[in-house]
């Protein structure tokens, strides 16, 4: 699979106190402080969107993004720019940029009622041409995603669901693991794999 | 590994293929340093890529200005702008009319390359935003299999053609100008001689010329449906023609051409129109290159004379009429499956065959019809049916206006109005100018299913056409060109206004708010009831982003006339700018009176008063709220800091002479109101000699205060150094002040002053801006 657009959601949770104006200093002291580890170029506010990308900050390969996606609340890491590897490692290297972002938005005081119960994904492969959404490009993808998913969720099974039903829609599946584990334990987690 | 090229070049008409082709290898030339910058650039305009906010690298993040490090280094595609900054695709969708499929495959390329968005233009474009160009031929190709093209839609060339989005259903059309906007369209694309303009050139089709629907008065180009009896006596149809109108930085009203153009003579003398503008329209001076220019240099008597002329040198084709719409059936036309190109000579357009799918009939009923009767208990619903829905022509069937919330639409949104146009609308739906979309065809047994719909994907907002539907173009959020968020502010008034629900009187609901980022007009703040248009003041030392307040523009009749600035106001105080005008017109309307003559009898005297608590600027460090945009956190353009100003506590000579030249300015404005308009237009000249003079005295204090010797040292200092020059205007505004001195005092029309004093407004404007700037320049002799 050679594709490299995709998007990966972590679902959220807001409490009632979250406010997503909030968002927009902290993604303008992002950028001003490099806080991510790829080019951050603006913050763009949809807020008044319903169920869109909520606000967004702009980079030039991914956008992040706190917005509704199917209803929930989720921070999104949309890859747009090609990077060297395969489908897997661009996969690989979302999880880790969005494990980043979610720590660093759970460290800011003014976002304290949005949180990540790291339970929840959800995988939107945003090329219709090399994955359709069809079971085969599930079953292309399958052995990847579990097999990156069981380093992050050792000892268990997460489940792979995809979102089939709408053949206009990009290719999507949701990923549910069993337990909620601190977004600093998935992250060494995912280190721990890649130097293994 | 297929590509979008290997999979749809078999599908595509070959030469739209081989169109797109050319593109993608302009594209490599580029990048191996083959091809010139200029040329690049209005070769990927004309293709609908455009640059975007940053893309020349630099980007102040509320501390410094930075440097954007793209991968791709210094590599450009256009003159000072970086290959892998963020653009805009813009994709013309002419008349604003789009299939259920279309909308399927804009909403794909939305998800896929730009930002989740389609974003509805005041033209009945879309724009996607932040898109990378690498990605434009396959989004070209993909929209070209759905009979899409984005081609023409920037650059010098014709733009998209608007029209009427109730063309045909509207009960007070002449005739259904939908077919006439299609095969004005096909004609034009690619056409030879629409492709040596100077300026681009935008047309409009308007059914009738009391609506506002499509704006012909600010168009180069407005047609308005209208039926003539023959010799004899049978109905013709054909069209009032208005030309040289436009909004831009300094307005004007198209002039009449002809108050009856015969529907078999439009394409000829379109076609005509624009071979007189390719040969006349200014070419090296961008900001007086527009039809407009053209039309008020030669007189609207020559402009005639000359067209008349043109058109009988024209080579007969037989697209002339083979394109048009032929006999009249209530709801379809055959007329455009006439074959086309029989003029051997005529290069075809390569791209016309991507239009096949247009040569279909008229868009109809899927539906029976049926009466309407709300009998729902539900105020939401019925408040909806009060703004939203209105009956068409064709009895038992509705016209549904979805209010976008700034004309933005996400992807899921998208697929399931297309869902929704399938289901009721018979598959198609309008985009309008106000940035919102009509779905048309609604039987009225349907209304309140189709509301359920559209309530289910957030797109059953009340107040479609009223002071809550408030039109934005992008400004700072995404524009070059942008000085202040009008996205930012019209949200917030969008916000302001819905709190509670409020209803409001009934007048005051009907006013329409139109927001530009800049003095371009975008927005169309020149025509609506309350408009606004960014600009910046300096204080303490800090710009602070602002909008100029335009009141007196009039949306109907065409955009009937156009407003004039009040002053400038911070852009935090704008919404309570809102709130104290129209409960003041709420208060004080004397009957049935419009905003515009409220506005006149009350005297812009006594409204800027009624502001004038709202003009002052709070310190910094008491209201640090003032010094960010709406929508943006950073501290607005802390890179425009004047040095050798002390924050808050000094107001220097050239700011005085600024706020003279404003107090001069209005002045004007007072003596064209009161039909004082030799007055008006030498007023608008001393208020431009006041705001001279104020730059002039900061670096020679001992200049004599004498016209000549202050338009001296100006030139002098100023013009000739390009320093008053602005970055993409060039010596536009700075223009404006030298011919009102050459002229001086003189007899002025009414027209003529008014637009005397938009000159003076905007070279103030750019006073304002050489101010901000005086302190950052290096080192200047200062005398």
């Amino acid at each position: 699979m050679h594709a490299h657009r995709l998007t990966l959601d972590l679902i959220a949770e807001p409490g009632p106190a979250f406010d997503p104006v909030a968002l927009i200093p902290v993604f303008h002291r992002f950028i001003q402080t490099g806080a991510l580890p790829w080019l951050l170029i603006d913050v763009a506010d949809y807020r008044h969107v319903a169920q869109g990308p909520g606000v967004l900050l702009i980079g030039h390969e991914a956008d992040l993004a706190v917005g509704e996606r199917d209803g929930r609340v989720t921070l999104a890491y949309g890859q747009k720019r090609a990077e060297s590897g395969d489908f897997d490692e661009h996969l690989r290297r979302a999880v880790d940029r969005l494990l980043t972002a979610a720590r660093l938005l759970n460290a800011e005081p003014s976002l304290e009622a949005l949180t990540f119960p790291t339970d929840r994904w959800q995988l939107t492969v945003r090329d219709r041409l090399t994955a359709p959404n069809t079971a085969e490009t599930l079953e292309q993808l399958a052995p990847g995603l579990r097999q990156l998913f069981g380093e992050l969720y050792p000892d268990t099974t997460p489940e792979l669901q995809r979102v089939a039903g709408d053949p206009r829609r990009a290719f999507s599946v949701r990923l549910e693991a069993p337990e909620q584990p601190g977004l600093g334990v998935l992250s060494e987690r995912l280190a721990g794999a890649v130097v293994a | 590994m297929s590509t979008w090229k290997e999979t749809l070049d078999p599908v595509l008409p070959p030469s739209v293929a081989e169109e797109i082709d050319i593109f993608e290898t302009q594209m490599t030339l580029k990048r191996q340093g083959k091809l010139e910058d200029r040329i690049f650039a209005e070769s990927r305009l004309r293709r609908g890529v455009y640059g975007q906010r940053y893309d020349n690298g630099q980007r102040h993040d509320g501390l410094e200005s930075r440097t954007l490090p793209f991968p791709a280094g210094d590599a450009t595609k256009g003159p000072d702008t970086m290959w892998d900054a963020p653009g805009m695709q813009r994709i013309k969708i002419p008349f604003g009319e789009l299939t259920a499929h279309q909308l399927d495959v804009l909403a794909e390329l939305a998800e896929e390359y730009a930002d989740g968005i389609n974003h509805v233009t005041t033209r009945q474009d879309i724009q996607y935003h932040f898109i990378h160009i690498e990605d434009t031929p396959d989004m070209m190709r993909r929209l070209a299999q759905a009979g899409i093209t984005t081609l023409e839609a920037c650059g010098n060339v014709v733009r998209n053609i608007t029209g009427c989005p109730l063309a045909g259903v509207c009960g007070d059309e002449a005739f259904d100008v939908t077919p006439w906007a299609k095969a004005l369209t096909t004609f034009l694309l690619g056409h030879p001689d629409a492709q040596d303009f100077g300026r681009k050139f935008k047309i409009s089709f308007s059914g009738c010329s009391g609506h506002a629907c499509a704006l012909a008065n600010m168009h180069d180009l407005g047609v308005i449906a209208k039926v003539q009896g023959d010799a004899e006596g049978r109905p013709v149809e054909g069209f009032e023609v208005w030309v040289g109108g436009g909004l831009g930085a300094v307005p004007h009203k198209a002039k009449l051409l002809t108050d009856f153009l015969p529907g078999d003579e439009l394409l000829p003398v379109t076609q005509a129109i624009c071979r007189i503008f390719a040969r006349l329209g200014e070419k090296k001076n961008r900001a007086k290159a527009r039809l407009k220019f053209v039309v008020a240099k030669v007189g609207i008597d020559e402009f005639r004379r000359l067209v008349d002329e043109e058109r009988a040198t024209l080579r007969p084709d037989d697209r002339w009429t083979g394109l048009l719409p032929k006999g009249d059936t209530p709801e379809g036309s055959e007329s455009l499956n006439a074959p086309s190109d029989a003029d051997p000579d005529h290069v075809p357009a390569p791209f016309v065959e991507t239009f096949d799918s247009w040569r279909v009939d008229r868009d109809g009923p899927s539906r029976p019809p049926a009466p309407f009767e709300n009998t729902s208990d539900d105020a939401a619903f019925s408040h909806w049916v009060e703004t939203n829905l209105r009956p068409q022509r064709q009895e038992g069937f509705y016209v549904a206006t979805i209010r976008l919330p700034l004309g933005d639409l996400t992807s899921e949104q998208t697929w399931a109005l297309a869902d929704l146009a399938r289901m009721y609308t018979g598959g198609r739906v309008r985009l309008s100018v106000e940035q919102n979309i009509l779905m048309r065809w609604v039987s009225g047994k349907d209304v309140e299913d189709l509301y359920r719909g559209l309530v289910a994907i957030g797109l059953g907002a009340a107040g479609a056409g009223t002071l809550l539907d408030v039109t934005s173009c992008p400004g700072t959020d995404t524009c070059k060109l942008g000085i202040s968020s009008s996205r930012g502010l019209a949200a917030e008034l969008g916000r302001q206004l819905a709190e509670g629900n409020v209803r409001r009187d009934q007048a005051v609901e009907n006013l329409r708010i139109k927001v530009s980022g800049c003095f371009n007009s975008c927005g169309q703040h020149h025509v609506a009831d309350i408009g606004f248009y960014g600009v910046s003041r300096k204080s303490g030392g800090y710009a602070v982003p602002h909008f100029q307040v335009v009141l007196g523009g009039q949306w109907t009749e065409n955009a009937g006339s156009y407003g004039l600035p009040m002053g400038a106001v911070p852009a935090k105080n704008i919404p309570r700018v809102v709130e104290r005008l129209t409960e003041r017109y709420a208060e004080d309307r004397e009957g049935a009176e419009t905003f515009q003559d409220f506005v006149r009898r009350i005297g812009k005297v006594a409204i800027k008063k009624h502001l004038s608590d709202l003009v002052p600027i709070p310190a910094f460090e008491l209201s640090p709220d003032f010094y960010s945009d709406w929508g943006d956190a950073r501290v607005y353009t802390i890179g425009d800091l004047g040095v050798g100003e002390c924050a808050g506590e000094v107001v220097s000579v050239v700011d005085f002479g600024l706020a003279a030249s404003e107090r001069l300015v209005f002045e004007a404005q007072t003596s064209l109101d009161e039909g004082r308009d030799d007055e008006a237009g030498y007023g608008a000249y001393l208020a431009m000699l006041e705001a001279a003079q104020a730059l002039v005295r900061y670096e020679l204090p001992d200049v004599e205060p004498k016209p000549a010797a202050v338009a001296d040292a100006f030139r002098q200092r100023f013009h000739d150094t390009g320093r008053f020059h602005d970055r993409y205007a060039g010596a536009k505004f700075i223009t404006y002040f030298f011919t009102a001195h050459a002229e001086g005092r003189r007899a002025f029309s009414d027209e003529e002053a008014k637009r005397r004093i938009e000159e003076a407004q905007l070279f103030i404007e750019a006073a304002h801006a050489m101010n901000a700037r005086l302190g950052s320049e290096p080192a200047r002799e200062i005398a």
